[in-house]
């Protein structure tokens, strides 16, 4: 299976997340030949068509759309990873209230362009889904994955409640699992990079987010940075 | 076939394509089983997970042969797999059919969609004992003319006059159907049920499509007198553990996986949300 | 109404001593302790304490018997292989409450390979505890399942398996039946009325209900008897996977959605609907038979608020237009 990895507007965070498994890297290369991965290979191959195009970023200057269009022509499947390339992400949070650098527009989600055959969410993403992804690939499908909040998985970690417990403004109700309650189960609240859960109760945790004492502006906020801007 | 959750590995052994999201596939488990009109297996593709799915055709020669609709993520990986990909079953999960109450009667088939690919297992074990039913009918509507599944096989049963087939699909943009020289109307399956004559008091109905299907026909049929105990439908629900433990299937507090996922009309008015 | 009896004996310390010996003989030990959040757990315990001391654990034995994530079959080499056995432990001093949630897990997982596999290695033993100001005892609800109970020198068996442990340490023909010394019932299991819920199908008490339910499974994660998975595949990059059973919820949007994207039981009314007949009124075999055991866990979990017994309640008294 022939790789691609291309970073948008990013920190590279996501590539980390795959580099960081060590004790895959060697499976890994066996099981997929490398045509473009800047953070791990310089010798870049021609540009040609790839099995499997793993995108970082979100979109945010007309080179990276051309690049990402061209990309997508030349890939037989297309995956969006992480938070910046599923909603726009860190970058989108100036939220177009600053001036743009100059060359530059709003940072975009992928979808908006191209058509994503899968995502993979997370600021950063998990190790265990990068890894299941390509797992899964092996076996001619994409990973499985329960759609549910992070609340079940923090209550199956046995977490102390942040939200009721402590008052603090934690999106574990709306907030897609996965993570296993990484952040709530460090006493962090959840911030909701994996983005928002399907049929999400966004009165109800408004109104949770708001008796945590955050004033109504700064829940919208909250609750808005993960959710792609109103893109959807 | 076997207990708990360990599949027995099977094999694609033939794929026949239908139409565009819609194969033929025949796989062989590793040992010998039966699986009645109307019961259910789990079909697992290791990686990528398992999806319920009924016969179309009864057991023969060791195959299990399965219509399956490209329609999810698991089928969608099913469809890249080729002839020789080695896959896991489970089952047979669920009651099935009751074939012997069709015995001496006339059968009246009503599918819907795919719901023709289990009618047409309980089709073909009725066609094998022409000596123990009457006139068989079988009602099937699609939404248009390139999804009627089976069409030729269908056409030929009717051509022999083995049985009366009507057909009807939701959309047209030209009925081109008359090379097999079956009739196919534009409309609802409901019209294809009026314009048929039954004798109520001979008749056992089974019916297999979406709900919408079971919400306007099935009591059309118990109106048109036939007793509701010998009016059958299967369910579909999603099906996951296939013993009654899992809990998706519930409905009316039955689990369909077990108890069903065939009922008779007197058992499902009882079942709140069946139909 | 009384605590059941189950045959118990006073131990005398030696046969105190073997009988720990037994417990505690090629297993790893767990029992209720408070963590530094305040919160009670199962967690490991180097030895058995000498003195009983039920507390409520966050979680209760489904972590153990069907734990989040536990493997159903490995493939591998185009094989595929049930899972490997699983440990053997001995949990101490569970409330009545979950010996009565055990009872339930032991009824309806009775098929249940992995189950019965995790069941026949595991002993539990429970004592009394002192209940809170949120959570009830029911002694006219389940029968309390598990091996063994003590409070004081006192021993009960509550399984064969925990009768032959007393009868080896003590000596066979010396219990005799004795109720279980439960705290006083705080409460009921709410009776619902199958007719009544039969009828309400189209009452806008479920929606009214399920009006701030954020859907976030906490409840159904925290319920000693909910039991609802989904499985899923968890494939390796040398081509190996091992399908998982991990738990899944009746408030989720995919619970009872087919392939193709029907949805049979749409909104939260419904869904909380669901699990409410679940609870109170059990499905298929075990019609009739309420799996709540007042623990109060779920009313704890939830951050809105809900209350399956308010609900009862209000169905009971009729609500509606």
């Amino acid at each position: 299976m022939s790789l691609a990895w291309v970073r948008y507007t990013s920190c590279s965070g996501c590539q980390l997340m795959l580099t960081n498994c060590e004790a895959q890297l060697a499976e890994l290369a066996m099981q997929v030949e490398l045509r473009e991965f800047d953070l791990i290979s310089s010798a870049c191959a021609e540009k040609g068509r790839v099995d499997l195009a793993l995108v970082e970023g979100s979109v945010s200057t007309p080179t990276e759309l051309d690049s990402l269009l061209d990309l997508r022509a030349r890939s037989r499947w297309l995956v969006a990873i992480g938070a910046c390339a599923l909603t726009g992400g860190i970058n989108a949070l100036a939220g177009g209230a600053e001036r743009p650098e100059p060359g530059t527009f709003p940072p975009q989600p992928l979808r908006r362009f191209v058509r994503v055959d899968w995502e993979i969410p997370g600021c950063p993403p998990e190790r265990s889904e990068l890894l299941s992804l390509f797992g899964a690939l092996r076996h001619g499908g994409w990973p499985a994955r329960l759609e549910c909040a992070v609340c079940m998985e923090c209550r199956i970690a046995e977490n102390r409640c942040l939200l009721m417990e402590d008052r603090l403004p934690c999106l574990g109700p709306v907030t897609r699992a996965g993570c296993r309650a990484r952040c709530p189960g460090v006493g962090v609240a959840c911030e909701g990079c994996r983005g928002e859960v399907a049929e999400a109760h966004r009165d109800e945790v408004f109104r949770l987010l708001a008796g945590c004492g955050l004033p109504s502006r700064e829940v919208r906020r909250r609750l808005g940075r993960f959710r792609g801007n109103g893109h959807d | 076939m076997n207990a708990g959750f360990l599949p027995m590995p099977a094999r694609i052994v033939a794929i026949e394509p239908l139409d565009r999201d819609h194969r033929l596939f025949s796989l062989r488990p590793a040992q010998p089983f039966d699986l009645r009109p109307g019961q259910f297996v789990e079909i697992t593709i290791p990686g990528v997970g398992a999806f319920p799915v009924s016969a179309c055709a009864p057991v023969a020669a060791g195959l299990l042969t399965s219509c399956i609709r490209r329609a999810g993520r698991v089928t969608e990986a099913l469809f890249q797999l080729e002839s020789g990909a080695l896959l896991g079953v489970r089952g047979p999960f669920g009651n099935g059919f009751p074939v012997e109450t069709f015995y001496g009667s006339d059968p009246l088939l009503i599918a819907g969609g795919l719901g023709i690919a289990p009618l047409r297992a309980l089709l073909h074990a009725l066609l094998a004992i022409p000596e123990r039913v009457g006139r068989i009918t079988l009602l099937y509507g699609t939404r248009e003319p390139g999804a009627l599944l089976f069409r030729e096989e269908l056409a030929g049963l009717a051509a022999t006059g083995r049985i009366d087939l009507r057909l009807s699909v939701d959309f047209a943009e030209e009925l081109s159907l008359e090379e097999w020289g079956v009739a196919c109307e534009v409309g609802l399956v409901n019209d294809l049920l009026r314009a048929v004559t039954f004798d109520p008091a001979r008749t056992v109905a089974a019916l297999c499509g979406p709900p919408g299907l079971y919400r306007c026909l099935i009591e059309e049929l118990a109106r048109a007198g036939i007793p509701p105990q010998r009016i059958f439908a299967t369910l579909e629900r999603r099906m996951r553990c296939g013993i009654g433990e899992c809990c998706h299937c519930v409905t009316g507090g039955v689990f369909l996986c077990r108890e069903g996922p065939v009922f008779s009309l007197d058992r499902l008015r009882s079942m709140e949300g069946a139909i | 109404m009384p605590w059941p009896a189950f045959p118990s004996i006073a131990l005398q310390p030696d046969e105190v001593g073997r009988l720990f010996s037994a417990l505690a003989s090629g297993r790893l030990m767990f029992g209720p302790r408070p963590g530094s959040d305040g919160s009670c757990r199962l967690q490991p315990l180097p030895e058995i304490p000498a003195h009983p001391g039920a507390a409520q654990p966050f979680l209760s034995l489904k972590k153990f018997l069907v734990p989040d994530g536990d493997p159903l079959w490995a493939w591998t080499s185009e094989r595929y292989a049930g899972p490997p056995p699983p440990p053997r432990l001995t949990v101490v001093d569970l409330p009545l409450c979950d010996l009565q949630a055990l009872a339930w897990l032991d009824l309806v997982f009775a098929e249940d390979p992995p189950y019965r596999a995790r069941r026949e290695a595991l002993l539990v033993v429970g004592a009394p505890c002192q209940p809170a100001a949120d959570c009830f005892c029911d002694p006219a609800g389940l029968l309390p399942g598990g091996d063994l109970f003590r409070a004081g020198t006192r021993w009960w068996a509550l399984s064969p398996v925990g009768e032959a442990l007393l009868v080896r340490a003590a000596g066979p023909g010396n219990l005799a039946g004795e109720p279980l010394p439960g705290p006083e019932p705080g409460g009921a299991v709410p009776t619902v009325d199958p007719a009544r819920f039969a009828g309400s199908a189209g009452d806008p008490l479920w929606d009214e209900a399920a009006a701030r339910c954020l859907a976030c499974g906490a409840c159904s994660a925290v319920c000693p008897t909910c039991m609802c998975y989904e499985v899923v595949d968890d494939p390796r990059l040398d081509g190996t996977v091992t399908r998982r059973r991990v738990w899944d919820n009746c408030f989720f949007p995919e619970h009872a959605r087919v392939a193709g994207g029907h949805d049979f039981r749409p909104g939260r009314g419904r869904r909380l609907r669901f699990r409410f007949e679940h609870k109170y009124l059990g499905f298929g075999p075990w019609r009739g038979l309420s799996s709540c055991v007042g623990c109060g866990r779920c009313r704890r979990a939830c951050p809105v608020g809900i209350s399956l017994e308010e609900v009862a309640g209000r169905l009971a008294r009729g609500a509606g237009p």
